[in-house]
């Protein structure tokens, strides 16, 4: 319906968009500065292709997870040159890539869509180049043990520590999108109906099985009984009263996480929802209240429609808490106090931030997605993926001929040369000024001659 | 676990946010300066005693690049730490939206012995200039060097918040049992790849440089002096101990013989007549890594040198020729002061043998035609390239210094290094207004709204002709 369009292929059109556009600038090769030493030389930083990429997908947003990485891998390292093809599955870091070939590997719990990459990306893609690999644990962990050039994981932690563990073997380079609890922070100083609009929003989507959807709530205990009516009331508005027939709200994917999630309900309080209907995985927008940070909903990443709001007196505490435990994918404040914001910010760490609002960091293509710690390594969107599938070469192109000053490296060594070996070293030549300075000379000189070859 | 306290040691400190504010990490890289400035003898003394590395080399390849570095660091540390503000899109143009620098926390730095100050002192600035807390690992096989860094380094740092560890294999493989933020290790690559799998197990991302076997590419179309002086001087430099020295050397059968007199000219101005008697040419650093490279000999025949001395772990600057691509001398990294010349047809088969082996760390190519440069350039891959020259591209602390495949994994030297120990976080600061905005996105889902919400966010693809 219109959120898988909303949700999963709006992003993939703009990162399309964006990667045809901006691919030459991404692709050139950057020039650097240069010391006195070498002054007369070229030195540039050259993007090239990493060659064999492998990227395994998740269920959550099957197509998005797929789609994105792989637009990254192809657009990656130089642009003119994908078209010979020389980079064939096994050879390909055999020989010198023309640009990255990418196995798929799509989630196999998603199905449907797993079925549908599979069908249909090698009506539009060279499958010999971009083949697509279906299967479960057995034929994930076969292809595993083949050396990759990169991989790019998205999905749990427990399986992110085998996918690194498996790469480390063939020191393969890896971005791993892992996930964990990402907190929630509302102030009292703040517009506590948009807060929990918003909130609600990145919540409930996809029925909570959204990595960076705000996991649990922290704030003071004066406000968590507003926060539910307000929670409430968004539901309402965005659902319904009867959210089981909305059509704008998902299921749980399948019977085993729908197991999973309702365990995490026992002991709990729940101030709304806790409705479940096996049949057809349905879990009820649910919140939990006065939940302790012990609590068996408090140890793992929730990923279902549940939210446990846990008091704390202050913004200390609520720092402290996050400390506390595994560093988060996303991290969330909402506050009217801009002061509160930053330090919130400063002293905590985390994949990625958005204030006074949930999710929205991941649909900026600027800014690089990826988590921190157990939440993940590495991070793509935009030129992010861009980097993260090239090489960057660095390229030194010297003078075969100006002999002169190299003769101060070389050995015999002296008290001397190491003076001058050191000025021509720690010195930066800046181009900027004395550039501008000698281009209006030259002009003058210019202008002069021209005038003088008039008369 | 014996190191379980040292680190958790740090860890309280780093929570507790002593290393973040800038002026204590400019406090801590100023004093590595004072360091580098007030102990330089006994720098020079220990590198001396652990493989005779000559006082010149000292100079410009342990203490000079480093304060290089360090300065660099110095000067734009500031504009490193600033939050990087990003291009927005329509949808959240009245917003902010930023990179922010974090450190990661705890780093663990594993040095080599090779140039023990540089590999160690280097990333560490990075880990510093971060923000983060550091345990360094200095290498246990140059020992000299290994105390220096125990007794006098540590001695200018902040106690609470770095720490040295001297340890062997076994106790290095206990301390890599803990938890670091992130692991930073220089060495080869089969212990590269233990340090990965220990880091696996927590999540620890890593930056592995390792190594492998350059290649030098000499064309026909070269001066052939000038190239014999760069390729010698990059190769027997710190005899031969260096990732970045020129392996190997892939030439013409008419080139060979043309570089063979030259090479012996150039050793000769180097080192004298008798190079165990100049004092500007190294020693090997110990017994196990002389007797490794002194096998490699039995390969091809010396054309120049091949003369030893156990007793010196002395191994006189090498050519060997009549090498064949199965010999022993061209199955491992050399780490040593041999050079072998490899025949091939021309450049098509030097760029075919290239890429028929493990991606090197470096790559070099001689030539007076710029288009055979960017040829072998275009058609090869590698951590960096050189053209002209060896090894000065990992001078430049602007240019990233890494390795691919198996020569590495991530990079440093100037801002990259900075970078390399930050975690890159991504911030978006919306305010509580214009929610009327935000009701685009909102169920109930309406197929109208679609055109809106896309023309909000959507980037287009630019029109594929431009006006001149």
């Amino acid at each position: 319906g219109p959120n898988a369009y909303g949700h999963e292929l709006l992003g993939v059109l703009g990162e399309l968009a964006l990667a045809t556009a901006q691919l030459p600038a991404w692709a050139a090769p950057r020039r650097a500065k240069r010391n006195l030493l070498t002054l007369r030389d070229e030195a540039f930083v050259r993007p090239e292709p990493l060659g064999l990429v492998l990227v395994i997908g998740a269920w959550n947003y099957p197509f998005v997870l797929v789609m994105q990485p792989l637009i990254g891998a192809i657009a990656a390292g130089g642009c003119a040159r994908r078209a010979a093809g020389r980079a064939a599955r096994g050879a390909a870091h055999r020989a010198a890539p023309a640009g990255n070939a990418v196995v798929v590997k799509p989630s196999e719990v998603s199905e449907h869509t797993a079925r549908l990459l599979a069908d249909l990306l090698p009506k539009y893609l060279d499958p010999e180049l971009y083949p697509v690999v279906t299967g479960g644990v057995t034929e994930t962990t076969e292809l595993l043990t083949h050396r990759f050039d990169h991989i790019l994981y998205t999905g749990s932690t427990a399986v992110g520590k085998i996918v690194m563990a498996a790469a480390a073997k063939h020191l393969t380079p890896v971005t791993l999108e892992l996930g964990g609890k990402s907190p929630c922070y509302i102030d009292r100083d703040c517009d506590l109906a948009v807060a929990c609009r918003r909130i609600t929003w990145g919540k409930y989507m996809n029925c909570g099985q959204t990595c960076i959807a705000p996991d649990y709530i922290l704030c003071d205990p004066a406000i968590q009984a507003q926060v539910v009516e307000n929670i409430k009331a968004t539901l309402r508005e965005f659902y319904g009263d009867d959210v089981k027939s909305s059509p704008d709200y998902e299921r749980i994917i399948n019977k085993r996480h729908f197991h999973r999630v309702l365990a995490l309900l026992e002991g709990q309080k729940v101030a709304h929802g806790g409705e479940a209907d096996e049949a057809s995985c349905f879990i009820a927008p649910t919140i939990l209240t006065d939940v302790s940070p012990d609590a068996k909903v408090m140890q793992e990443e929730i990923f279902g429609p549940i939210l446990p709001i846990v008091p704390v007196k202050s913004a200390d505490e609520a720092i402290e808490l996050i400390n506390s435990r595994e560093k988060p994918l996303a991290l969330y404040v909402f506050s009217n106090n801009k002061k509160l914001i930053n330090r919130f910010i400063s002293e905590t760490t985390s994949g990625g931030v958005t204030a006074n609002d949930v999710i929205m960091h991941f649909f900026l293509s600027s800014l690089p997605f990826g988590g921190v710690g157990h939440s993940g390594m590495g991070a793509y969107h935009g030129q992010h993926s861009f980097d993260t599938f090239s090489h960057h070469r660095s390229c030194l192109i010297k003078d075969l001929k100006m002999e002169g000053t190299n003769k101060l490296r070389y050995p015999p060594g002296s008290h001397k040369k190491v003076a001058w070996a050191k000025f021509f070293l720690l010195k930066r030549f800046q181009w900027g000024r004395a550039g501008l300075v000698a281009l209006v000379l030259l002009g003058l000189v210019a202008a002069v001659l021209i005038k003088v070859s008039l008369a | 676990n014996p190191y379980a306290g040292l680190v958790s040691g740090l860890r309280a400190a780093w929570l507790a946010g002593k290393t973040r504010p800038m002026e204590y990490r400019v406090a801590q890289l100023e004093a590595l300066g004072r360091f580098l400035d007030e102990k330089k003898q006994d720098i020079l003394v220990a590198l001396a005693s652990d493989m005779r590395k000559p006082s010149f080399e000292v100079e410009i390849s342990e203490i000079s690049i480093c304060r290089s570095e360090l300065h660099h660091t110095l000067n734009n540390l500031g504009s490193w730490m600033k939050d990087e503000h990003v291009e927005k899109n329509l949808a959240i143009q009245l917003d902010s939206a930023f990179i922010r620098k974090d450190p990661y926390g705890v780093v663990l730095i594993i040095a080599p012995w090779n140039y023990p100050i540089h590999l160690l002192l280097v990333p560490l600035i990075g880990a510093i200039a971060a923000g983060n807390c550091v345990v360094m690992k200095p290498s246990e096989i140059s020992k000299n060097a290994e105390r220096l860094v125990v007794e006098t380094l540590l001695s200018y740092l902040d106690k609470d918040c770095f720490a040295v560890v001297t340890a062997g294999v076994e106790e290095t493989t206990k301390l890599l049992e803990n938890k670091f933020d992130y692991i930073f290790f220089t060495g080869v690559p089969s212990v590269g790849r233990t340090v990965m799998m220990a880091a696996g197990k927590h999540l620890t991302p890593v930056t592995l440089e390792l190594g492998g076997k350059n290649p030098c590419y000499v064309s026909d179309d070269c001066e052939v002096h000038n190239v014999a002086r760069r390729v010698a001087w990059g190769r027997f430099f710190n005899a031969g101990q260096t990732c970045v020295a020129p392996d190997y050397i892939l030439c013409s059968a008419e080139m060979r013989e043309k570089l063979l007199p030259a090479l012996r000219e150039a050793i000769a101005e180097f080192y004298g007549p008798n190079p165990k008697e100049s004092p500007d040419f190294a020693r090997i650093v110990g017994d196990k890594q002389f007797q490794r490279v002194r096998a490699l000999l039995g390969s091809g025949r010396a054309a120049i040198g091949g003369q030893v001395d156990e007793q010196e772990r002395y191994i006189a600057p090498t050519v060997l020729v009549d090498v064949r691509p199965e010999d022993a001398v061209m199955r491992e990294e050399i780490f040593g002061p041999v050079l072998p010349i490899l025949t091939v047809a021309g450049e098509d088969e030097a760029v075919a043998f290239i890429n028929a082996r493990e991606r090197p760390l470096a790559l070099y190519v001689f030539s007076s035609s710029q288009k055979v440069l960017q040829r072998v350039l275009e058609h090869t891959s590698s951590g960096g390239f050189c053209g002209n020259d060896t090894v000065m591209h990992m001078t430049l602390p602007v240019l990233p210094f890494g390795g691919i495949g198996h020569s590495g994994l991530g990079c440093y030297h100037g801002r990259f290094s900075f970078d390399t120990f930050s975690h890159a976080r991504a911030a978006l600061l919306r305010a509580a207004g214009r929610e009327a905005l935000n009701a685009v996105r909102y169920p109930p889902y309406s197929a109208r709204r679609l055109p809106l919400l896309r023309a909000a966010t959507e980037t287009r693809r630019a029109p594929a002709c431009t006006v001149l």
